[in-house]
This record gives structure tokens, C-alpha cells and sequence, in this order.
């Protein structure tokens, strides 16, 4: 096993996996760019090493800075989190070209799967589905091709992700405007033009599959996660196992991935996703080959640590456990965190970590990656961290984590936790129906009560809390109350 | 001093005015009134009873806003600055950024003339992609970001020659 890791990530991504190489006794190294440097994740690790960059993001794309980083402090091996260069080949061939360990895929395959079309391809040789498409070409075949396809049709970048990029086009009209805008978004966001279509599917669920393969051809599945939740494509509720679900249905999803994954001689944690039809059909989307945002209703239902399953299987231990050994328990929810205003069409929103107070309880877990003080600048993603609860079923996870969101203050930036708790109070919520356009549905359902009396209450502590006001109530100035001052 | 503070919540605003202070205190909020007795106040932490119904809470001052935490939910109360004469008028000549961000193009230039709904910026926060477009017609006299500059709230993107024809 390696005696020192390099994390090449930031925020609570960084923190999770610093956990664990805590828990097994390996050294971690951190980087981070000057705006993080008071971040939890540097002041956890064991040592921290400073990337250069005038981006803060492209402190964590430099690949050079962060091989001779991990080179200067000795450690053996670089995980990469999720984002940034985890889904990056380029990365992991230099990682190993430089005598250390990437703790994921190999190159090959992160190449193969992060080419959604020649993905598709592959699901397709392995007698996994995949929605009616039309693969990239020149425009006017791919419109003549999409035609065939039908409407409504959606358009992707092919090297694509996290919704960056897609359309979805409901007739030929819109057709041409759509798949010149959707070109030039991937041109920006991937240096990679190619689109492809494929059929939509109307209230379609997000069912994933975590799997773990070892590099020779055995893999494990570690079940299903169901992430419909999702507001601009991005998920924000995740939970396993999925609602709902005819068993024969989760056995199916279960064994495509399985044989995907076991298909590409797949090492490493890897998520392989689909798209659920009203209907029970099933279609690849795509596979991730990294750690999930998600991983930790996994974890919680299964009792395993992901992390710890990486480290092992990258340093040539294989997979610790059989599929039938794994048996899930339980129900789990997770939320995402994010600095964002959910009122105003989930705008992200910046300001300073005033208060920091998470919620206890052995059902509860919060991975988070900030701190008391710390400034959330437009820099980095929104997602400040992500809260989990765990129960002996769905309704009890449910009601776990919507007291743990209600308990949760984090004051300072405006944030969707209240938000979320109104999500896992919705009647349908708690029924299980679920889609990917369930927020936009029930938009006016999950919309704030109004409660002038509480919001009274607010507004004179508020205005309690200015001192000058403090001092017109009061008639004397209060020492302790010179935490605010009044401009007018 | 502040007589009569204006604030704003949940998109509520209204005046607050100190209406007595004895016996107890009376506060005026917009249109209602409340008694108020303050109970024990920390930095971070309160408590007081509105209308003899008991809140405990949390507070965080930030800048013109204070973020409170009251029975599962957070309401940002926010006391604008009164606008000043001409600050008004000056708003209509210039773009200012709602969030901090970056500038990803720049569709307008100096002297141009541009009608409501040209597009003068794209811009991105976080992962959002948005286009900042002329509210009115008139013409360009500086645009103060260029692609890649990173700007914080409040930053003046782009100001507008002071024309008489410069309708709202």
C-alpha cells in the first residue's frame, strides 16, 4: 500500500478523501492556489504544496505542477477526486509515465468513456441499450439523421458532461439554431465541436450504477443510486437504493453495467449511468470513470468506503470483497449544498462563511470542505458540501435528513438548504415520483410559505443586530452589540 | 442616527420605526406592529418573544444584510442604503454586474450605438452562462471589462453616453 498520496482536487472532495488516508495511516499532500490557502482541505493534509496559476481553476488543471509536486514530497500515487483531471487521460498516462500511481482508470479507458460516442459504441457491442440516436457528422447529416430520429430529440457534446452543451430541440425548426449553438457551447466548454442527437425521453429518470472493477476483469456492482433531483442538469438530491423499482428492473440496470464495466477491464470506482423511460426501458448515458459526487449513499446503505476501495485497487489489491458479500441496508439520502438562490432561477450567489454549525447524529453525515471565514468566490463550483442521512427506510432518511437540513446554519451566503428541505417535505416526493423535471414541475409546490410573523421575528433581529438601532430601543449602547454598524 | 431604517426580506420592504420603548418595546414594520422583548443576545445567537411568541435563532452581519436562521429557515434582511439624488439617473447609464463573475465576450464597443436588447456582454458565475443586454437604446461611451476579467458585484461593466433621447 502507498505511504503517501497527492490529492489533486480541492474543497469537500479533497477533505473526503483525506479522511480516509487518515483512517489507514497515509501521509496526504494537498494543493491549492492562494485563494484556497486557509481552505480546510490544505490545513487538514499533512503537508500542502502551492500551485501557481493566475486562474484559481487552472491552479488544478496544471498537470506539470502537480506531478512535480507529488515527485518533490515523495508520494507514490495522485488520486484525483471528481472534476478537474479526473476524467483527464492525458493526466493519468503522465502520472504513470512519471513513475507514479493514478488512482483511477487507465488511460485508454477514461479515453474510451469520455468519448460519449464511441462509448455508445461499446455499450452497444455489449448488448447494453442505448437510446435511438444519430451520431456527429458533418451538420447536414446529423440534421438529416436527427430528422429520422425523431422529436423531441436532444442534442449533446460529444465530449461532453454535466449537462454543458445540450438541447433539447422539440421541432425541425428549432433544429438548425439549436445545433449550431450546442456546437459552439462545446467548442467553448471542450475544445471538442462534435455534437451527437439522440432521442429524448420524456420524464425520464437518472438510475446509476456504482461499480468496482480491479483491472483483470472482475468487477462488482455496489447497486443502484437514484439521482433525478436535478436543476440545470445538475443533480442536487441523490439517494440509493432507487424508489420504486420493479426488483427484476434493478437486476437488469445492474447486470448492463457489470457488463460494460467487466467489457472494458474496468479498475477503479466507476458509475455507469442511465436513463430510465416511464415505460421501464433503460438506456446507457454514459459511465463515469472516477469518484461520484454521490459516492456516499453508497457508502452508507453498503457500510463500505469507496476511497479506501480505490487505494486498494490501485495499489494492486484487488477488490476486497465479492458481490455476494455486499449486501445493502437501509435507505440513504444525500443532498448537494450549494451557494446558489433557488428563487431566483438558482443563480449562484458568492459571500464569506459567517456560521458554520452542522447538524449531529450517528444517521447524519456532512462532507463538506469549508469553514468558518472562509470567502466563496465566483472562483470555484458552487457546491459548498453535501449532507446524508441514513435510515432504516426511505421515510426515515427522509425525515433524518430534512431535520438535519433544518438544524444545518450556515449564514454568510446565500445558499439552497432551505430549499432542500421543501424538496423532501413534497408529498411526491416522499411518494417516490420521481423524474428530471420533477423541480421545474412542482416549482410553485416548492416555492417558501409564507409567514409574516416568523419572518417579523427575523427582521427585528436583524434589526437588533445593528447597533445604532440597538441603541434607539435601548436607550444605552450595548457593548456586545457593536457587531454591525449602521450606515445611513 | 438611522430614523426609521428601511429593509427589505423576501422581497418585502418596508420602514422600521421605534414606536415606544416603555412599558415595553413597540416597533412599527411596514404596516404592522409588534412587541418586542429582547432576550439573551450574543454575536451570533438570539433570542427574543414577538408578540409573546418566543424565537431563538442565529445571526450573521454581512455588510448591508443580516443573514438570520429562525426555525429551519434562513431570511436575509438586507437594509438598503438610501439612494442619494442622481444616483438614480446614473443607473440608467451604466451596467452594473449583479454577481461577481467572469467576462466570457464582449459584444459592444465604444461608440456604438445599441438598441434594447443588443447584446453588450456574456458573462459567467459559476458555471452560468448569461447575456447582459441594453436595457434601452443608446450609445456605448466605455466598456470597462475585457474577455477573461474577472469583476466582483457591484463592478461597472459598461456606461452609456448621457444622451437626452436616452429613454428608460
Amino acid at each position: 500500500m502507498f505511504t503517501r498520496v497527492l490529492i489533486a482536487n480541492r474543497g469537500e472532495i479533497a477533505c473526503r478523501i483525506l479522511r480516509t488516508l487518515r483512517a489507514q495511516g497515509i501521509a496526504s499532500v494537498a494543493v491549492f492556489h492562494h485563494e484556497d490557502r486557509g481552505a480546510p482541505h490544505v490545513t487538514l493534509a499533512d503537508e500542502a504544496v502551492q500551485l501557481h496559476a493566475d486562474v484559481p481553476t487552472a491552479a488544478y488543471l496544471d498537470q506539470a505542477q502537480i506531478i512535480a509536486a507529488a515527485q518533490r514530497t515523495g508520494a507514490q500515487a495522485i488520486h484525483p477526486g471528481y472534476g478537474f483531471l479526473s476524467e483527464n487521460a492525458g493526466f493519468a498516462e503522465r502520472v504513470t509515465a512519471a513513475g507514479l500511481t493514478f488512482i483511477g482508470p487507465d488511460a485508454a479507458v477514461i479515453r474510451l468513456m469520455g468519448d460519449k460516442i464511441r462509448a455508445r459504441a461499446f455499450a452497444i457491442e455489449q448488448g447494453v441499450p442505448v437510446a435511438p440516436n444519430v451520431d456527429a457528422g458533418d451538420p447536414q447529416t446529423l440534421a438529416a439523421g436527427a430528422l429520422a430520429v425523431g422529436f423531441p430529440l436532444l442534442i449533446k457534446a460529444a465530449a461532453g458532461g454535466g449537462g454543458k452543451g445540450m438541447r433539447i430541440v422539440r421541432t425541425a425548426a428549432e433544429l438548425p439554431a439549436n445545433l449550431e449553438a450546442a456546437a459552439a457551447e462545446a467548442q467553448r466548454y471542450f475544445g471538442d465541436g462534435r455534437v451527437y442527437a439522440e432521442r429524448y425521453i420524456e420524464r425520464p429518470r437518472h438510475i446509476e450504477v456504482q461499480v468496482l472493477g480491479d483491472g483483470a476483469g472482475n468487477v462488482v456492482h455496489l447497486f443502484e443510486r437514484e439521482c433525478s433531483l436535478q436543476r440545470r442538469y445538475q443533480k442536487i438530491v441523490e439517494e440509493s437504493p432507487a424508489p420504486n423499482l420493479p426488483q427484476q428492473l434493478r437486476r437488469d440496470i445492474w447486470a448492463a453495467a457489470v457488463a460494460l464495466a467487466r467489457a472494458a477491464r474496468y479498475r477503479n470506482a466507476g458509475t455507469v449511468e442511465f436513463v430510465l423511460a416511464p415505460d421501464g426501458a433503460f438506456y446507457f448515458l454514459e459511465m463515469n470513470t472516477r469518484l461520484q459526487v454521490e459516492h456516499p449513499v453508497t457508502e452508507c446503505v453498503l457500510g463500505v468506503d469507496l476511497v479506501a476501495e480505490q487505494l486498494r485497487i490501485a495499489a494492486g489489491g484487488g477488490l476486497s470483497f465479492t458481490q455476494a458479500q455486499l449486501r445493502p441496508r437501509g435507505h440513504a439520502i444525500e443532498c448537494r449544498i450549494c451557494a446558489e438562490e433557488p428563487e431566483h432561477d438558482f443563480r449562484p450567489a458568492t459571500g464569506r462563511v459567517g456560521i458554520l454549525e452542522v447538524p449531529a447524529g450517528s444517521n447524519v453525515r456532512f462532507d463538506g470542505g469549508i469553514a468558518a471565514g472562509q470567502a466563496i468566490t465566483p472562483a470555484f463550483d458552487s457546491m459548498l458540501g453535501k449532507l446524508v442521512a441514513f435510515g432504516p427506510d426511505r421515510a426515515a432518511a427522509a425525515a433524518e435528513l430534512t431535520r438535519a437540513l433544518e438544524e444545518l446554519v450556515l449564514l454568510g451566503v446565500p445558499t439552497n438548504i432551505d430549499y432542500l428541505a421543501r424538496v423532501l417535505r413534497h408529498p411526491q416526493f416522499l411518494a417516490g415520483e420521481l423524474h428530471t423535471g420533477f423541480l421545474g414541475e412542482h416549482a410553485a409546490g416548492l416555492a417558501a410559505a409564507d409567514l409574516p410573523q416568523e419572518r417579523a421575528a427575523a427582521t427585528v433581529a436583524a434589526l437588533l443586530a445593528q447597533p445604532e438601532f440597538r441603541a434607539g430601543a435601548f436607550g444605552v449602547p450595548e457593548p456586545h452589540a457593536s457587531i454591525g454598524f449602521w450606515r445611513n | 442616527m438611522a430614523i426609521n431604517p428601511r429593509f427589505e426580506v423576501d422581497g418585502c420592504a418596508g420602514e422600521a420605526e421605534i414606536i415606544a420603548r416603555r412599558p415595553r418595546l413597540l416597533l412599527r414594520l411596514g404596516e404592522s406592529r409588534h412587541a418586542v422583548i429582547a432576550g439573551e443576545d450574543g454575536a451570533a445567537r438570539f433570542e427574543l418573544t414577538l408578540d409573546g411568541v418566543g424565537y431563538r435563532g442565529w445571526r450573521y452581519v454581512s455588510g448591508d444584510a443580516v443573514h438570520v436562521r429562525l426555525n429551519g429557515r434562513t431570511y436575509i434582511v438586507t437594509f438598503p442604503r438610501r439612494i442619494t439624488k442622481g444616483e438614480g439617473a446614473a443607473a440608467q447609464h451604466e451596467v452594473r454586474a449583479s454577481m461577481p463573475g467572469v467576462v466570457i465576450a464582449v459584444h459592444a464597443g465604444p461608440g456604438e450605438r445599441v438598441a434594447a436588447g443588443d447584446k453588450l456582454l456574456t458573462l459567467e458565475s459559476m458555471k452560468l452562462q448569461m447575456t447582459v443586454v441594453a436595457s434601452h437604446a443608446s450609445t456605448v461611451r466605455e466598456v470597462h471589462v475585457t474577455p477573461e476579467a474577472v469583476f466582483e458585484r457591484g463592478a461597472l461593466l459598461v456606461s452609456f453616453e448621457q444622451e437626452e433621447t436616452a429613454a428608460p
